[in-house]
């Protein structure tokens, strides 16, 4: 009897095995297509791959949907720039259902908590008059979440200091009152060590042209 | 919606290479329109592809047991197609279906203007609302913007489609509003009672609505109060006339708000000239208080409570008396209160609760005095079933008692006048689509007036039809009854509810920030109070009336950088016989022809929005009892154009508002005919007084601050 519980347990352990084997083959894949993707600016790609490791994920893994709601801020963020105004709203929804995935895996993770913010931001985009005035206290309450569940994490630091960059003044926003934001998330990207190579290191450079740009327009005034 | 697709079992020549199959096709959206990039995935897998430019695919997969592909694209409902066992390679063509929250979708759209931020298919916003010019934050004025609507400046209510002001009822969160604008004396225009800050949707119905609203003849204008705040706030308010303070505290699940508003006109009405000889001008008090609760499972609780508290007086000629001033007084006192409740039971289950109390009391001296009060109680609830096909069954009640109480002096004459009316419906009303173009709304509401001892069965039936992208043609059908208006029935409650058949055609296209609306209406009035022994003490429901017409709209956000305009153009032909009309006549607040223009520019640099408004209004009819024909006279073409500018700034650090407007900047000649007394003179010729804007132009100037948000930024 017992050696064939042995044998059972083993024949589960090696299948489970395989499909973690796979599961890593294939986010290393999908983490390189992504790095692709941050210079072509193209997140398509990455996004459906993604989305398929999401829908077949090993019990608890965050990343592929944190990756796949990231990927879809990427392409609102895309369309914005290309004046795609009605597209946005769009992958910002796909972009909350996988991020609302990854909560569900991970509840008080900062790097989803963070997430959740850019999405608040991003609804702003596409109706700065209409949107702004509900969602960037929402955005704001959830760049202070992240950092409170995670101060030493550079991005809630670095996407509360966008945010503010971008708000005109009178809302309470502008280049000094972003400044702050970008400093320490500039030192924590300085000393932050991803967990592994798999997870979330984006946004240094971003921040750094982000503290450039605010330091001159403070200087102009 | 169950997703449709089309399997074309095209077997491909058997290609195994290294044991391997191919799955190929392609997926479009709509007929020909390819798919770009969408995500085509075997469930349970990580493999996949994504289409190509010309929406095609190619994937290789190991044939073995049976699988599930999944297609999935932004914007697109996801869809799964079984590939059974021993399929060697598969030619497939998807074609995907919008999402329900896409645009495109067809939708019921006769009759109603939504103007919500929930919906993204909306044609006003909130905000839209307050910037509008001539409007000074005044719901109703925007709203008069809308097609359907005939301008009565000075009257200030809603008139819709011929129908008389009283025929239009206001909801808020689905409970019925017995007093929703500002107390006046005839002559004098007057504004909504609630602030549009309160509320984050409207939807103005302008006829065939739905049978979860009744006792409306003519018009349903629904609004939704806010749900929880998103952060603690105080907002100030200094004006030319006035000042308020509001200020709301939200914690994790919760909020409270207060606040309180104080008006006078005295320091203005001394400033800028007047038409009106005021003695004390308006003064008013208002106080307003609101709370929130999200419970912990899921459900929202709400709850507001208003009282205002205001009055004048000013010297006013009478009809009878035209060279002579009397001194007209005016008190009022108004409490609304109201409880909601609304909760979601898995997404299956919709549930609305509602109670509302209110009190108006209206004391009015001149030669004569009238002291009225109204006090209302009422309760409803819905219960709305989401069915997984997308239809939804929603059915409800309500119950409203309405209590009446008058007393009228004037020298011999003292008349006390009281009643107690009990307006009870039940209704049932399903909604969902019919294959992919169709949408259907149909229901049934029953109604029971105790006071009249009365039963009604009206039916509702809207249909819309999706042709091509953007666009829609819609229709709409119903039978509206309305209890007769407290006037009538103080002097004879011998009546019955009076009836309006609605039949609306509509099309609607709407594509990038431009709308386009044409609306085709024939109403027929029936059951309507009539007075053919002369006198209201003997009044019948004998009356009877048509109005047909047509409505267009045209918004636009597009086409002019910055800019946004809206045009409503509605011609209407009306008549009516029916209270002391000789003859079927068009009603003295029936314009045939009306016009709004709505303009709106942001200029970036100076952080300012600047609106323009122009309205105007085909001459109305009215009667001088002088001459043998009845309604005989024209009003002279009524014309405005109001302007306002938003400035949006700092100060101290918080943000803040600077608006200011002013209405006819062109100085059009404003007047609205005459008022003829009630007896002739000893010549036996009835005089009159004009009726004229209370003053020929409207200066107003307000800062607005809200200070909070600015506090969540300091570090």
């Amino acid at each position: 009897m017992r050696p064939l519980i042995i044998l059972f347990s083993l024949a589960l352990s090696i299948s489970t095995f395989a499909q973690n084997d796979r599961y890593t083959a294939a986010m290393e894949k999908a983490v390189g297509e992504l790095q692709a993707a941050e210079q072509t600016r193209d997140f398509s790609a990455p996004a459906n791959t993604f989305e398929r490791i999401t829908a077949a994920a090993p019990e608890g893994e965050w990343l592929p949907a944190y990756y796949q709601s990231y990927c879809h801020i990427m392409q609102a963020v895309g369309a914005m720039q290309q004046g795609k105004l009605d597209q946005i709203t769009a992958f910002l929804e796909k972009a909350q259902g996988a991020l609302d995935k990854a909560k569900e895996i991970s509840p008080e993770n900062p790097e989803i908590l963070a997430l959740q913010g850019y999405i608040y931001t991003g609804h702003i985009w596409a109706d700065p008059m209409g949107n702004g005035p509900m969602y960037s206290p929402q955005s704001v309450a959830a760049y202070q979440t992240a950092i409170e569940a995670g101060p030493d994490q550079p991005r809630a630091y670095h996407l509360m200091g966008m945010h503010l960059f971008y708000m005109p003044a009178m809302y309470g926003g502008g280049p000094e009152r972003a400044m702050p934001y970008l400093e320490k998330a500039e030192e924590r990207f300085e000393s932050y060590e991803p967990a592994s190579p798999m997870h979330p290191a984006w946004g240094s450079y971003f921040n750094q042209q982000l503290l450039e740009q605010a330091t001159a327009k403070m200087e102009k005034e | 919606m169950k997703p449709t697709f089309f399997l074309a079992t095209f077997l491909i020549l058997t290609t195994t290479l290294h044991g391997q199959s191919i799955l190929a096709g392609r997926v479009l959206t709509g007929k020909t329109e390819p798919a770009v990039g969408a995500n085509l995935y075997i469930k349970a897998t990580f493999d996949g592809t994504s289409t190509d430019a010309d929406g095609q695919f190619h994937l290789p997969y190991l044939p073995g047991d049976s699988l599930t592909l999944v297609v999935s694209y932004i914007g697109f409902q996801q869809l799964e197609q079984l590939i059974p066992t021993g399929q060697d390679s598969l030619w497939l063509e998807f074609r995907l279906k919008p999402q329900a929250s896409e645009l495109q979708q067809v939708v019921i759209s006769a009759g109603a203007f939504e103007a919500s931020d929930e919906k993204k298919a909306v044609l006003l916003k909130p905000i839209d609302i307050v910037t509008t010019a001539g409007s000074n934050g005044n719901i109703v004025a925007a709203l008069n913007t809308l097609p359907g609507t005939q301008s009565n400046a000075e009257d200030g209510r809603i008139f819709v489609r011929g129908g008389d002001a009283h025929e239009t009822q206001t909801f808020i969160d689905g409970l019925r509003v017995p007093n929703p604008y500002t107390s006046n004396v005839p002559d004098l225009p007057v504004r909504g009672r609630f602030s549009p800050f309160l509320f984050q949707g409207t939807s103005f119905s302008t006829g065939g609505y739905s049978a979860a609203y009744g006792d409306a003849l003519s018009s349903a204008l629904v609004l939704q109060t806010k749900d929880l705040p998103e952060a603690s706030v105080t907002s100030l308010s200094m004006m030319t006339i006035g000042a308020g303070v509001n200020h709301t505290e939200r914690w994790e699940n919760s909020a409270l708000s207060a606040g309180v508003d104080y008006t006078n006109l005295g320091p203005y009405t001394r400033l800028v000239p007047q038409n009106i000889d005021w003695e004390d001008p308006v003064t008013a008090h208002g106080a307003q208080v609101g709370f929130r609760q999200k419970m912990s499972n899921g459900a929202l609780l709400k709850a507001q409570a208003n009282a205002q508290w205001s009055g004048f007086s000013m010297r006013h000629p009478l009809p009878e008396n035209p060279t002579e001033q009397s001194l007209l007084s005016l008190q009022n006192d108004n409490y609304y209160g109201s409880a909601t409740y609304h909760q979601l039971i898995k997404e299956e289950w919709q549930l609305d609760a509602g109670l509302a109390a209110g009190y108006d009391n209206e004391r009015i001296d001149q030669h004569f005095s009238v002291d009225r009060s109204n006090a209302m109680m009422q309760g409803r609830a819905v219960a709305i079933r989401y069915f997984e096909n997308d239809w939804a069954l929603k059915l409800g009640t309500e119950w409203i008692h309405s209590d009446f109480d008058e007393h009228y002096q004037e020298a011999e004459t003292d008349i006390q006048s009281a009643f107690q009316e009990d307006y009870l419906s039940a209704f049932a009303e399903t909604e969902g689509y019919l294959g992919e173009k169709v949408a259907l709304r149909a229901g049934l509401r029953a109604e029971r007036y105790n006071l009249l001892d009365a039963n009604r069965l009206s039916p509702r039936l809207s249909l819309a039809y999706k042709a091509g992208q953007g666009g829609q043609f819609a229709f709409a059908y119903g039978h509206f009854y309305q209890a007769p208006q407290q006037d009538w029935l103080r002097f004879t409650q011998n009546l019955s509810p009076e009836r309006s058949d609605h039949y609306l055609v509509n099309y609607q296209y709407r594509k990038g920030g431009r709308t386009i609306r044409a609306e085709l209406y024939h109403k027929e009035n029936r059951n309507l109070v009539q007075f053919p022994a002369g006198t209201p003490w003997l009044a019948e429901n004998s009356g009877e009336g048509y109005a047909r017409g047509l409505d267009l709209f045209y918004r636009d956000r597009v086409s002019i950088p910055n800019g946004d305009f809206w045009v409503s153009y509605s011609y209407l032909d009306t008549e009516r016989h029916y209270e002391d009309f000789p003859v079927a006549a068009t009603p003295d607040f029936a314009a045939k022809h009306n016009l709004s223009v709505v303009y709106k520019h942001w200029i970036q640099e100076l952080q300012t929005n600047v609106g323009l408004t122009y309205t105007l209004g085909s001459p109305r009819p009215y009667d001088d009892p002088n001459t043998p024909r009845f309604n005989d006279l024209r009003t002279p073409t009524f014309q405005d154009l109001s302007l306002n500018l938003s400035y949006l700034t700092e100060l101290f650090g918080h943000f803040t508002i600077v608006h200011a407007s002013v209405s006819n900047i062109l100085g059009f000649e404003q007047s609205f005919g005459e008022r003829f007394g009630n007896q002739p003179d000893p010549n036996g010729r009835f005089t009159s007084t004009a009726i004229r804007p209370p003053a020929p132009r409207f200066f107003f100037v307000g800062v607005f601050v809200t200070i909070g948000e600015g506090s969540t930024f300091s570090n």
